[in-house]
């Protein structure tokens, strides 16, 4: 997957994460509780207000001395009505004024009402004292008025009020002015209280309940959709954002197993780079022995040429030679001549079996150093002077010993010496030089030749391996890594000395001291 | 809604009474409000003068009033009108004679800043009180605020609504008990009935649920002017809403306890209940009450006195 999809598909789930938040929020502001609150707190008002209207209806024919229903539905509707002024500020504007003008009315009505009840009562009370009464007659026109306060039976009621007192000698004169004062009370307020309750019925909080209560309906109605269209969206949404992540989750997931895969191969291919250079380098080494053999095999070559020739001319010597007594002597000369010769050969090549040893495994010892130099010496000496090059050693002292493995340090010293050699060889009057010091209980061997020390380049990367500056074929570049790895496994040092006009280097060893050798 | 609340808990074995039991208990309300409200009711600092507290003319042992026709507040001058009992005060429907506050909470700064009695006003008040440290503390354990006129309200209001008289003898009968009333009483609260006093006085509180006019029968105030001179009190309800048929009317008192809070009426003009009812029965009912009867209904009257609330000393 290239990396503008991801990108696109990552700008894709950002936009609908915050489409997301966004339609999330709007479905707090779709609240269709709300609305279904304020709609069955209009229609409980309007419940309570019918039964209101139908107490105060009950209330003005009944002659019940039960806790007045008025009362009750009355402190009812005011807690109903309390409930809606305190909802009334968070319905929203479109609210406020039917809201307003509900509350308004409805607080009017109770007003009347208060005072349609205090009437009532002592209407009451009126009515209840004439029902008492022996005059059943004007009880019965006086409840009649009450209930339709026309003219007419105003003075049907006044007829029989104006007789009161001439045809009921069983009641005392204060009895029949009471009954008097009674029904004229009632002729009085039955039409104050049938205006009051036209007043009562007139406000219109039926209406401006049952508005409100339509309203708040139709609104819930449209909250509703609008909560159900988010709730959609909202589903819509959510399975757009999870699809998204799935998709990079898998991308990222594709991705991850691709690196993989690549680097394991890419593992592989260095794993196997390394094998193959370590096999070029195991060969070089090999051939760097080879090398070194093949050039120490040069030096015996010579070392061993010379006596051979020694032998040969030798064996004519002998060949020549009469029974004269003279010839006697002659013969027993020629042949310890030849006994000594053939043994110095047998020295070298027993020098050669060691040398050719891998002393990599000895233990380390204290050995002579002019024994080791000897030794060297005898591999190469030979192929120094014929090839006209002046190889001196200094004189040291032959009490001299050093710990180590000295066939090991044999071989640095050849290595250093066939550097030299061919550092040097073909220059004009060419020399090479070994000196031996003791410095601090420190073997201090250095080999100088006459060449005119190493460039700065040169010297910076002589010690690496594969460094050469040999023709083709001629070195390995590992004659001095190797060197240097040995002095190093002997915690020693093998340096270049930069102090000299001449190319010298120095193999620095510690543990070395004077042994007198016969007491050793 | 407390006659309302009372209404359906007085479903006791004597259903459609125009009366009923008082609940018998107060409603739950803080402690620590209440406890702040009894603190500042009891607190002569709510007057000019610090001589004159709520208490001062609603004392809880003279039945929540003050025994007195009329009030004396600060510096000896007279109220206007008798002190009602603070006793069941949260159960009427409106305060004052004259229903001019909806609430108790409304209530509370009427007499403060009435020159009459506390001749005070908040800024003085709450002046005096913000540097009492108990008091300021309790109301920060109250309500979690500095004590301002909210405070003051709201506390002395919950204070006024705990005190409650449950359980007289009369909501003993109500609620069953047949014999907690003896004969007379019984036949008493009968007479209450039939000449219609529970046609105003009803409910839990026997009262305090409705307007009523003094003198619907008889002309009251003809016949007070002639031993004394109208006050602007005496105009009532129409003090506050300048309705000419609110003239003389005047909420309908409870009767709850109403032995222990003579003298009677809003100018405090009858000294006894035997006057009380007379007058009532004359003026309200239009009816002559024999004397008989006006015993037995006085014996009703004195079981509605209930268990008084405890209120320790501030």
């Amino acid at each position: 997957m290239s990396t503008r999809k991801r990108f696109a598909v990552l700008i894709g789930a950002a936009l609908s994460l915050i489409l997301l938040g966004g339609v999330f929020a709007m479905s707090f502001v779709f609240d269709p509780q709300r609305f279904a609150d304020g709609f069955i707190r209009m229609q409980n008002f309007d419940l309570l207000d019918t039964t209101v209207d139908m107490n105060l209806l009950q209330a003005s024919s009944g002659l019940s001395q039960n806790y007045d229903p008025i009362v009750k539905s009355t402190d009812a509707l005011r807690t109903a009505l309390e409930g809606i002024h305190a909802e009334e500020e968070g319905e929203g504007e479109a609210y406020t004024l039917p809201l307003q003008t509900l509350i308004e009315k409805a607080e009017q009505k109770l007003l009347l009402i208060e005072r349609y009840k205090s009437l009532n009562s002592t209407m009451k009370n009126s009515l209840n004292f004439l029902a008492g009464s022996p005059l059943e007659k004007l009880f019965a026109r006086v409840q009649y008025h009450v209930t339709f306060p026309d003219l007419q039976s105003r003075e049907s009621v006044e007829e029989l009020v104006g007789d009161l007192g001439r045809k009921q000698p069983s009641l005392s004169r204060d009895e029949i002015r009471s009954l008097r004062d009674h029904a004229l009370f009632l002729l009085d307020n039955a039409p104050v209280r049938r205006d009051l309750l036209q007043q009562i019925t007139a406000l219109p909080t039926h209406e401006l309940a049952r508005k409100l209560n339509g309203k708040y309906g139709d609104d819930f109605m449209l909250m509703q959709q609008r909560l159900g269209l988010s709730r959609r969206l909202l589903f819509v949404m959510s399975t757009i954002l999870i699809g998204a992540i799935a998709y990079l989750l898998l991308a990222q997931e594709q991705l991850i197993t691709h690196q993989t895969r690549s680097l394991r191969q890419q593992t592989v291919e260095i794993q196997s780079n390394l094998d193959r250079l370590k096999e070029a380098q195991s060969q070089l080494l090999q051939s760097s022995k080879l090398s070194a053999l093949g050039e120490m095999a040069g030096g015996v070559a010579h070392e061993i040429n010379n006596p051979i020739s020694v032998i040969m001319l030798m064996a004519d010597e002998i060949r020549d030679l009469g029974d004269a007594p003279a010839d006697r002597a002659e013969l027993g000369r020629a042949l310890d001549k030849i006994t000594s010769t053939a043994k110095r050969i047998a020295t070298i090549v027993a020098g050669l079996r060691t040398f050719s040893r891998d002393g990599t495994r000895d233990p380390a010892e204290f050995f002579p150093v002019e024994t080791m130099i000897t030794e060297t010496l005898s591999f190469c000496a030979e192929r120094f002077k014929s090839h006209g090059i002046r190889l001196e050693v200094l004189p040291f002292d032959r009490a001299l010993q050093v710990e180590g493995r000295r066939i090991q340090l044999s071989q640095v010293l050849l290595n250093l010496l066939n550097n030299a050699y061919d550092a040097i060889d073909g220059t004009a009057s060419p020399w090479v030089r070994v000196e031996v010091n003791l410095v601090d209980g420190h073997l201090r061997l250095s080999v100088t030749d006459s060449g005119s020390g190493l460039s700065p380049e040169t010297e910076a990367k002589v010690f690496e391996p594969f460094f050469t500056t040999k023709q083709v074929g001629k070195g390995t570049g590992l004659g001095l890594s190797i060197s240097r790895g040995i002095v190093e496994s002997h915690r020693g040092r093998l340096f270049v000395d930069h102090g000299l006009s001449h190319t010298c280097f120095v193999v620095e060893l510690p543990g070395a001291r004077m042994i007198d050798a016969q007491a050793a | 809604m407390a006659a309302f609340g009372a209404a359906s808990a007085g479903a006791g074995p004597l259903s459609g009474e125009p009366l009923q039991p008082l609940p018998l208990k107060a409603p739950d309300q803080n402690p620590a409000i209440v406890h702040l409200g009894k603190r500042l009711f009891h607190d002569p600092r709510l007057s000019k003068d610090n001589a004159v507290a709520c208490s001062s003319c609603h004392a809880m042992e003279l039945g929540g009033a003050d025994g007195q026709p009329k009030s004396v507040g600060i510096g000896g001058s007279v109220g206007d009108v008798n002190a009602p009992t603070v006793f069941n005060s949260g159960y009427n429907f409106v305060q004052f004679w004259d229903g001019r506050a909806r609430s108790l909470e409304d209530q509370v700064g009427g007499p403060i800043h009435n020159p009459k009695e506390m001749a005070s006003n908040w800024t003085e008040v709450l002046a005096k009180l913000k540097v009492d440290a108990a008091v300021v503390a309790e109301s920060r354990r109250a309500f979690g605020k500095e004590i301002d006129i909210e405070v003051i309200q709201r506390s002395i209001a919950a204070f006024e609504r705990s005190l409650v008289t449950p359980n007289s003898r009369f909501d003993r009968y109500l609620l069953g008990d047949q014999v907690a009333l003896s004969e007379t009483e019984r036949r008493g609260y009968r007479e209450f009935k039939m000449y219609g006093c529970s046609s105003c006085h009803q409910g839990a509180n026997v009262g305090g649920n409705m307007f009523q006019k003094l003198g619907i029968m008889h002309d009251y105030f003809a016949d007070a002017r002639k031993t004394r001179s109208l006050t602007e009190a005496d105009r009532g309800r129409f003090n506050v809403t300048k309705q000419p048929t609110d003239l003389h009317v005047f909420r309908v008192p409870s009767l709850r306890n109403v032995e222990l809070t003579a003298p009677y009426f809003h100018d405090g003009s009858q000294r006894t209940l035997e006057e009380a009812v007379r007058a009532m029965a004359h003026y309200q009912l239009g009816r002559k009450v024999p004397s008989a009867h006006v015993n037995d209904i006085v014996a009703f009257l004195r079981t509605l006195t209930g268990e008084l609330p405890k209120v320790e000393g501030p």
